[in-house]
């Protein structure tokens, strides 16, 4: 490579910095800033994270040692300051426990509500749903715990659903069509307990036609 | 190539690609493109790969635990892969959701460990003891206690959130304990056998389709050759100069030596001259002098000896091990007797003064009482070496002369054995399934050849050779006939008894009463009070059947009809049907209802979800890449 054609060579990068160098380093020092910013918002969401745990253990351990207030205090602020990570729903779905076993079925339905709403795991929201449906059974609301089990999708709370939706016939007296939920939440659990359970529900019902 | 980059460079684009590579170059250095190294997975999870290692440490330590036939199975191990993926499934969707374990909460884990502690006290060597142990490193236990940890959060939100409300339990424990007094009657097949006809064709169309009836599995007699270390080991005897000379060779088993315990005086020479040298000589020789008179030597050892480490002990030395003292010292006193004292002796140090203070003298089993383990131990070394050398020759044999196995057998001294029928499944004195396996290979059994040499364990092979062989048979129609005649009446008189005892339901449906029917058909009634659904003596159709069959009314009963197995149809009668009392309800009986429920609304819904996380996870499973 000869003298002249480095010197050109030179000459060519400067033209190219001329027009191109501040784009260039403009966009690697927005990369930068954005790599830095995202690394930031991460360790601050990882931060939340860790609190929530800290928080939602004293949940588990407030409900065990059956003290109602920490519950309902810890619950009270995961909602409010983590009210994003996954630990205030399942610390509502405690909490609404805990407010059933003390009596307070008003704040159980709440604390279900909440939950229902805010979690993003649709388990946890079927489990939230079928809890509120038996406390409207509780309350002989039949009506509005049959509404809750219309649901599109039950992924593998199918037999659940359709056991509720079979106690709220049975309970509005609509007797052949809790015989048809029976059967086909049958279809949808194995060989277990709660086969048992189920079949005893259907067998009660008794014969499909009385004479 | 550089050329081309820089010919490239001019575009804007080229720029850019440059940037792109250049940012993570700076920013995470260049491993991030090397990295993948040569990595096997076992399984593929939602993207997540579960490494070869992975799956080996989780295999390894069942290795010792379970029988190597169930371990090696390929099942088994389908089993393992697919646990660790429900594991990983578990911990990935739970730190997705952004469930998580502080280091602290790890360590506070770690540390209330009861296994950990010593004293009440968390202990570090204890913990890294126990791990070392497991073959675990601390970074793998706590990264599987912390997952342990993370899904376990999971699995207490679910099961600890269960809402039992007490009206379910009302409802359960109702149907638990209800009552029911029932009457019913069995149409049995027994007076339908004779009435029924089976005709010629029937019986072909049944021996015809069930295939399995009246068949015999193929058999084999095989004859077999052994040869086994073990075997090779009892026909060997050792000769009296070999074990003359084993035992020898084992002295160190056999031998303690002899122990000397010594004190010694040392005088060094200060200097090199020769004056300081004949100094030291005399005053050695001074002490030895006073020795000689009757003076007491770990005194004198006290006060005169150089050696300022045993000095304050009397000059003792301790025991003395071979190599450790001056090769001139040690020489002297292994001369000296218990209690002598040595001359003056010379080693770099100076002058010594020694003394044996205490010797255990050598001892040695004799020849006599070590004999039969000198035996058993050369019997052994010579069947292995006997085992080696004829193992080849064994195998060479048995696959030259593959019409028999009596030559290998005549060359090698051994004998050959004849076992009894077997199938493939084994027999009365066949159950090892590698001799199965070689006897069933098709040129084998069909008695072309001897079959190829089987490893049974390192020290033992065999060959089998198929002797006699029975093909798999079927009875003729004409042997079997009498059986398919007798299942096939018995069949139709079943059937003829279903169909009588619907029809009797029907009828009780319609009006008519048990006892009368019962009468007119000639059935005999059972009475049952009080069955509860748990109940026991009645057959179980029965009770089932009574549970289903509603509630009767003041007139009526409820009716109800059940199929028996081959005992025939049963109508049932139920005519009462009693509640529990709200009041008399056992409260142990209505806990046990909670738990059962709280089970299925906690555990149950966790078992759901992860149901739910399989179904839409992309599992795959790299089955040919388990070991």
């Amino acid at each position: 490579m000869s003298a002249y054609e480095e010197q050109h060579d030179v000459e060519r990068f400067r033209a190219w910095w001329k027009n191109y160098g501040n784009a260039l380093l403009a966009g690697i020092a927005l990369g930068i800033a954005l790599l830095y910013g995202n690394k930031y918002w991460q360790t601050h969401k990882e931060k939340e994270r860790l609190a929530a745990s800290e928080l939602y253990l004293e949940v588990l351990a407030g409900q065990q040692q059956h003290r109602p207030d920490l519950v309902r205090a810890a619950t009270e602020q995961l909602g409010k300051q983590y009210g994003s990570t996954p630990y205030a729903s399942m610390a509502a779905m405690i909490a609404a426990q805990v407010a059933y076993e003390a009596g307070d079925s008003a704040s159980a339905r709440a604390q279900l509500k909440w939950a229902l709403e805010n979690t993003r795991d649709a388990s946890l929201q079927h489990a939230a749903r079928l809890r509120l449906g038996r406390l409207h059974m509780s309350a002989k609301e039949f009506d509005a715990a049959l509404v809750l089990t219309r649901q599109k999708s039950m992924d593998g709370f199918a037999g659940e659903y359709l056991e509720l939706r079979g106690d709220a016939l049975r309970a509005l007296n609509r007797l052949d069509e809790a015989r048809q939920a029976y059967r086909e939440a049958l279809t949808h659990v194995g060989a277990n307990n709660y086969r048992t359970t189920l079949q005893m529900k259907l067998d009660d019902l008794g014969p499909e036609h009385k004479p | 190539m550089l050329s081309k980059i820089r010919e490239k460079t001019q575009g804007i684009i080229a720029t850019f690609i440059l940037a792109l590579i250049a940012i993570p170059f700076a920013l995470w250095g260049i491993n991030s493109y090397f990295d993948a190294g040569p990595r096997v997975a076992v399984a593929k999870v939602n993207g997540t790969e579960i490494s070869q290692n992975d799956y080996r440490r989780a295999l390894e330590p069942l290795r010792g635990q379970l029988p190597p036939q169930t371990v090696e199975s390929a099942a088994f191990k389908k089993q393992l892969v697919e646990s660790l993926v429900e594991q990983t499934l578990l911990v990935d969707d739970a730190l997705d959701q952004g469930y998580r374990v502080s280091n602290a909460r790890l360590a506070n884990l770690i540390r209330e460990q009861e296994y950990f502690r010593r004293d009440g006290q968390f202990d570090v060597e204890r913990y890294q003891a126990l791990l070392r142990n497991e073959g675990l490193t601390a970074r793998e236990f706590e990264q599987r206690l912390r997952d342990q940890n993370l899904t376990g959060q999971v699995r207490a939100g679910f099961s600890a959130s269960a809402i039992v409300t007490n009206e379910e339990i009302d409802a359960l424990v109702r149907l638990l304990r209800q009552e029911r007094d029932i009457t019913y009657a069995v149409v049995r097949p027994d007076s339908y056998r004779s009435r029924v006809m089976v005709t010629p064709e029937e019986i072909q169309a049944y021996y015809d389709k069930h295939t399995d009836l009246g068949r015999s599995p193929e058999q084999v007699r095989i004859a077999y050759l052994t040869l086994s270390a073990e075997e090779l080991a009892k026909r060997y005897e050792p000769t009296k100069a070999e074990i003359e000379k084993a035992y020898d060779e084992n002295a160190s088993r056999y031998v303690k030596p002899v122990k000397r315990r010594a004190s010694h005086i040392l005088i060094e020479v200060k200097g090199a001259s020769e004056g300081a040298v004949q100094q030291a000589l005399s005053r050695a020789q001074a002490l030895e002098k006073q020795i000689r008179a009757g003076a007491d030597f770990s005194a004198l050892a006290r006060k005169s000896s150089d050696d300022k480490e045993s000095a304050p002990r009397g000059g003792d030395l301790g025991e003395i091990r071979p190599g450790v003292l001056p090769a001139e010292l040690e020489a002297a006193i292994v001369s000296l007797k218990p209690g002598q004292v040595s001359a003056p002796v010379r080693t770099s140090y100076g002058y010594h003064l020694a003394k044996v203070t205490a010797l255990t003298p050598e001892m040695r089993r004799p020849l006599a009482e070590v004999r039969s383990e000198l035996v058993r131990d050369i019997r052994a070394r010579k069947g292995e070496e006997k085992f080696y050398e004829l193992s080849e020759k064994f195998r060479d044999i048995v696959y030259a002369q593959q019409e028999s196995l009596e030559p290998a057998a005549k060359a090698l001294g051994l004998k050959v054995r004849l076992s009894d029928w077997f199938t493939r499944s084994g027999g009365r004195d066949m159950k090892d399934p590698r001799f199965i396996e070689a006897a069933f290979q098709p040129d084998v059994l069909s008695k072309v050849r001897n079959s190829d040499a089987i490893e049974l364990s390192h020290q033992a092979i065999a060959a089998v050779r198929v002797v006699e062989h029975r093909p798999e048979t079927r009875g003729s129609l004409a042997e079997l006939r009498p059986e398919v005649e007798r299942r096939l009446r018995e069949e139709k008189a079943l059937a003829l008894a279903q169909e009588t005892g619907r029809a009797l339901l029907k009828r009780l449906r319609e009006g008519e009463r048990l006892e009368a029917l019962a009468r007119s058909e000639a059935l005999k009634l059972e009475v049952r009070k009080g069955l509860t659904r748990g109940a026991k003596g009645v057959e179980p159709q029965i009770l089932q059947a009574a549970f289903r069959a509603g509630e009767p009314t003041d007139q009526r009963a409820a009716y109800e009809g059940a199929a028996v197995g081959s005992q025939g149809y049963a109508v049932v009668a139920v005519t009462r049907v009693a509640d529990p009392e709200a009041g008399k309800i056992d409260p142990a009986l209505r806990e046990r209802a909670r738990r059962t429920l709280a089970e299925q609304r906690g555990a149950g819904y966790y078992e759901a979800y992860r149901a739910g996380l399989r179904q839409q996870a992309k599992i795959k499973i790299y089955e040919s890449a388990l070991q």
